[in-house]
Formats: C-alpha cells, structure tokens, sequence
C-alpha cells in the first residue's frame, strides 16, 4: 500500500534580475513534474546534487511550499487541499543545524514541539524519554542547544521528527556534515523506523548513504527525476560497463581527449585540483584486462605517472552521469 | 472537544517556551523599568537647560501639568510596554527565520492565531511587570491616588496593549515579506514617543499632529490612565479615549492578522517566507 504519492509535482521560482528596479525577471524550474510513490515501511531517497531540486520537492509534501502544478497525497491527505491533515500525520527535519530554540535545554525544545503536535504533556515527557534514549542524548538533555555540538543537534533533530509518531517521516540531508559516529547512529535509526512500518523519505547527495538505506531511490537533476528504481536496479542500468579509477599527480589536457577517443571507453571524468593530485574515473563498455592495459599505456604515452589505478563496481555516481552527462560536482558548481 | 484541547496544548507550550527563553535574559526587563524616571530626569535636564530654574513652572503654565515626575513617569512607562511589544516581535521573528524554526512551527498542525495569542499574551504580562515596577513608587508616594484607580489603569492597560498586539502582527508580517525591517520598527517606535504625548500633552500639538496621534493606541491609553489617576474617575466607559481603544481592540489585531495571513499565504507559493 502507497502512503505517500506524489503526481506531476512541479514549483517554479521567479528569480529578480539585476538591480532593485530592474523587472526583469527569471523563471527557474526548480522542481520540473516529478512523480513517485513511497510504500509503508519503505525507506526512499531522493538522490541528486545541490540545487537539483530536492529540499522543494520536500517542502511541497510538508505543506511549507505550494505547488504550482501537480498534487501530492501523505495517507491520503493532498498536500494542496488539506494541508492541516498532512501536517498532522508526519515528522520533519529540514536542517540538522537549524531549527532549535538555542536558549531553551534540548528537552524543552522537544516539549515546545510537543505541544504544537498536541501531544498530552504526560505522554510527551514519557516520549521524550524515550526518544533521548532512542537518540543517545538523554545526558545532554537538560543543557541548553547553544551548548551542543553539531551531531547532538542532528540528533535531537531526528529525535524531534519522531516526536508525533507519525507514519511520514520527512528527512533533508539528515547527515550532513555529521562526524561518521553520529552519521552512523542516525542510520541505525533510520533502519529501525522502516522495521516499525513507517514510510522514510530522505534527500541526500550522498551516494552511498542512498545506496546503503533505500529500497528505492529516485535521482534528480535539474528539477526531473531522470531515474528510480532499487539501488541494484539504477546500477543495472549500466549493463556490463565497468568503472576504471586512476589517480595521478599531474595532469594532461590532451589525455583526457585521447582516452576519449578510444572505441571502448564510454565517459571520462576528472575530479581534484588540477596542481596536486587527480582522480580519472574511466568507464568502460566492458570489463577487460585489454581495456585497462591500452588505458595505463596512454597515460605512459603522455608522460603522465599513475599514483594507483583499480576497477570499481560502477556506483549510483555513474548511473547519474551516464543519465545526464554531468557529474554530481559538476551540478553542485552550477547551484 | 478536541479542538480546545488542541488549542490549549499550543497555547500552553509557547507560553513556556517564552517565559524559558524571557527568563533566561534576567536583565532584559531591568532597563525598561528604569527608563521612564531617566527620561523625565533628562527631559527636567534638557528643560532647565534651555528655560533656566524657571522650566518646570512655565511648563506647567504652557501644559496645566501639576506633577511633572508622574506625568513623565506614566508615560514612559506606557512607551516602554509599546517598544518593548513591537521590537520584541520583529526581533523574535528575525531570530525565527534565522533559526529555521519559523518552517519547523509552520509544518507543525499548530494553529497560528493560538501561537500569536500566545506569545501577544507573555508580551502582555511582560509589560504589565514592567508597568508595575515602574508606576509602584508614584502610586506608594502619591497620597491622592487610591488602589482603585490603579487597579482601573491596569484595566485600561490590558485594553490598550491589545490594539499594540494588532500593531506587532503587522510587523511580523513585514519582517516575514522584507525581512530587514529594524529601522521601520525604530521609526515606528519614535513616531508613537513624538505623538504618544509621553513628555508632553497632545494638546500642545499642531492639528495635523494631534490627528495622526489619535491612530496610535498608546496616545489613548497614556491620556486615560493620566485622567484616571488625577480626576479619580472609575466609570471608563465615560472616556471617549476609551471608546477609541476598544474600537482599536476590535480592528488593529484583526487587520493585522489579515496582513499576516495575506504575506503568509503568498510566501507559502513565493518561498520568499523562509528566505533570509
């Protein structure tokens, strides 16, 4: 059963251009009719870099952004028609950073919140308990937030989504920027509330996050969901493609072209700072040991010294490049 | 049934999250009880400085001010309640975009009119504490002022802090649409000392003056708890000020809650109301 289902979503955002008094004005298509469904006790992602779209498609199922096109229904209730009845049945965290009363204890931003979702104030305090001890913070709990570090924020962030238990639970980005040990915990978590049946979706851009957590993931680039499916399935988009990763302290221009032009290379991409070290992930058509010789022999042909090269399983990174020709940094350097 | 339990877990939750975060500023108030005898200090001061030993008694001359401590005291006080509303509210909004916390209460099923009650009605007795403080020596000193009278100036308090409340509504709803709008607030804020007659009567201002000062709430109150507590008169409903702050009651919160719904309503399809 589909407790959450999104149809032909879509949000455009006027941007002003140039000065106080100029008119003019750009559209920007920031979520662009994006459709999909998530079943109870699923976890889904919605997988892309920054600025593809994926805190206002969030924002528009949690009633803070009106669509401008499209409906979308959270058990039942449409986002655009009984937003109230939405609200009430999920839980929400946008930032891990943001979102708390700084001089108020982590425990009475949680009995704050409680209050907005009426929940009775002896039940809450019992909930409350039990969600510090969920969230490792009941020690922390008395201490005002201005005091905590940014993993203990993330977590009584996470603890604040479940306070209403509710079936939804919206998650943006809800390791980012953590130290792995509370990235770590959150996921723990994550996994447990898809045991209890309640439906998870989450937003991150980062891949293997997405790929450890989700059932099903949808990829976003600018505004439209170019792929979903299971993280098994998006990577069995790429057929037999392999992935070659070569990284070298010195760069060449013209290598990349060369590398290009081989018949059985399919893309080559090229992260890190030109001056100090460079990663050449090179996908290739099919796996061979042929493939990988004629590739480390060019870079000997243009002078080019291999610090250390292997063959990967293609990631989701490569699904999204393969589906829309740009990689993740490249779409980051665009936001 | 429901929908009162509702309202009261709201209502009671913002409540204690701004006595919390009030209380946690120990401070805060301390200054606003002060100020009204340092402002009739500074404006004996300035007036001595310009009309010499003789100021106070061509003062009264020129305003038929008998107690110019009191007279200054009130409405200081008075002015003190409508900064401490109007800047406390922009200020608190400014700190709720900021946070991130304006989206979180917003996705929340809270209903808004009973948060803004909420929070107009810690503003409100936060001012009372600060009218309290400040008038208590003038009413323990002044031999002709009974506790009726001011018990009834309280009375009148509570009335006009609620057309300030309207006031502050608006101002949420211009912080939420141009976000910086401090000066505006400060510029409001010396508007209603100039016309307010806090350190002068209204009587003494040009026509157009005395017009404009009619719109603001505190001009009534200031003048009926200044008649109160002089003419010892306890039927309110014989004051026409009166009548004007009950008509302001009805209309100032409710425009400004319109305003608020209007820039609420549209930021929701802008996403101008959660930028900063």
């Amino acid at each position: 059963m589909k407790i959450v289902e999104v149809e032909n979503l879509a949000k455009y955002f006027e941007v002003p251009l140039g000065s106080l008094f100029s008119k003019r004005k750009k559209i920007i298509k920031a979520v662009d009719g994006v459709s999909f469904s998530i079943g109870k006790g699923e976890i889904f992602g919605l997988l892309g870099p920054n600025g593809a779209g994926k805190t206002t498609t969030i924002k528009m199922l949690v009633t803070l952004l009106v669509p401008d096109r499209g409906d979308a229904y959270i058990n039942g209730f449409s986002v655009v028609k009984e937003p109230e009845k939405v609200r009430e049945n999920i839980g929400v965290t946008l930032s891990v950073e943001r979102g708390f009363y700084w001089k108020l204890t982590g425990r009475e931003n949680l009995l704050y919140f409680a209050g907005l979702y009426h929940i009775p104030k002896d039940y809450a305090e019992k909930r409350i308990n039990y969600l510090l001890d969920l969230v490792d913070l009941r020690d922390a709990a008395d201490r005002l937030v201005e005091t905590y570090s940014l993993g203990m924020k993330a977590r009584l962030a996470f603890a604040r989504a479940l306070l209403n238990d509710a079936p939804v639970i919206f998650l943006d980005e809800p390791t980012l920027g953590l130290d792995p040990k509370s990235a770590r915990s959150i996921r723990a978590v994550i996994l447990e509330l898809k045991k209890e049946g309640k439906a998870v979706m989450l937003t991150t851009h980062y891949m293997h996050e997405a790929e450890m957590l989700c059932d099903n993931i949808a990829l976003i680039s600018r505004g439209k969901i170019v792929a979903i499916g299971s993280p098994n399935d998006l990577k069995n988009m790429l057929g037999e493609e392999r992935v070659i990763e070569v990284e070298v302290s010195k760069f060449a221009h013209e290598l990349v072209r060369e590398l290009e032009s081989y018949d059985f290379v399919d893309k080559v991409f090229v992260s890190g700072e030109e001056t100090i070290k460079q990663k050449f992930r090179i996908t290739i058509r099919k796996g061979s040991s042929e493939a990988v010789r004629e590739i480390l022999e060019a870079f000997y042909d243009f002078g080019v010294g291999v610090d250390y090269v292997r063959i990967v399983e293609p990631s989701l990174e490569d699904v999204f490049i393969k589906l829309t020709g740009r990689a993740f940094e490249d779409e980051m350097d665009r936001a | 049934m429901k929908w009162i339990e509702h309202r009261y877990l709201e209502f009671r939750a913002v409540l204690m999250k701004e006595y919390l975060i009030l209380s946690r500023y120990p401070l805060a108030f301390a200054f606003f009880v002060f100020l009204p005898y340092i402002m009739a200090g500074i404006f004996y001061g300035v007036g001595e400085l310009i009309a010499g030993p003789k100021a106070l008694l061509i003062f009264k001359a020129k305003t038929g001010v008998e107690d110019f401590l009191s007279f200054n005291v009130i409405g200081g006080s008075i002015m003190m309640i409508s900064i401490i509303i109007l800047n406390m509210t922009h200020m608190t909004m400014k700190a709720e975009l900021r946070n991130g916390t304006l989206e979180l209460n917003l996705a929340s099923p809270s209903s808004r009119f009973t948060v803004f009650f909420a929070v107009a009605t810690m503003l409100s007795m936060a001012s009372f504490g600060v009218y309290l403080v400040a008038t208590l020596p003038l009413f323990i000193t002044m031999k002709e002022i009974c506790l009726l009278d001011y018990l009834c100036s309280l009375l009148v308090l509570a009335v006009g802090i609620l057309p300030i409340a309207g006031i502050a509504l608006f101002i949420i709803a211009l912080t939420l649409k141009f976000k910086e709008v401090t000066s505006l607030v400060n510029a409001l804020n010396s508007a209603i000392s100039a016309l307010s007659g806090v350190a002068y009567p209204i009587a003494i201002l040009p026509g157009w003056l005395k017009t404009a000062s009619q719109l603001l709430p505190t001009s009534h109150t200031i003048e009926l708890i200044r008649k109160i507590l002089t003419t010892h008169q306890k039927i309110l409903l014989h004051f026409p000020e009166f009548w004007c702050l009950l008509l302001m009651c009805l209309t100032y919160p409710i425009a400004g809650y319109a305003i608020f719904k209007v820039v609420e309503r549209r930021g929701r399809v802008t996403g101008e109301l959660y930028l900063y």
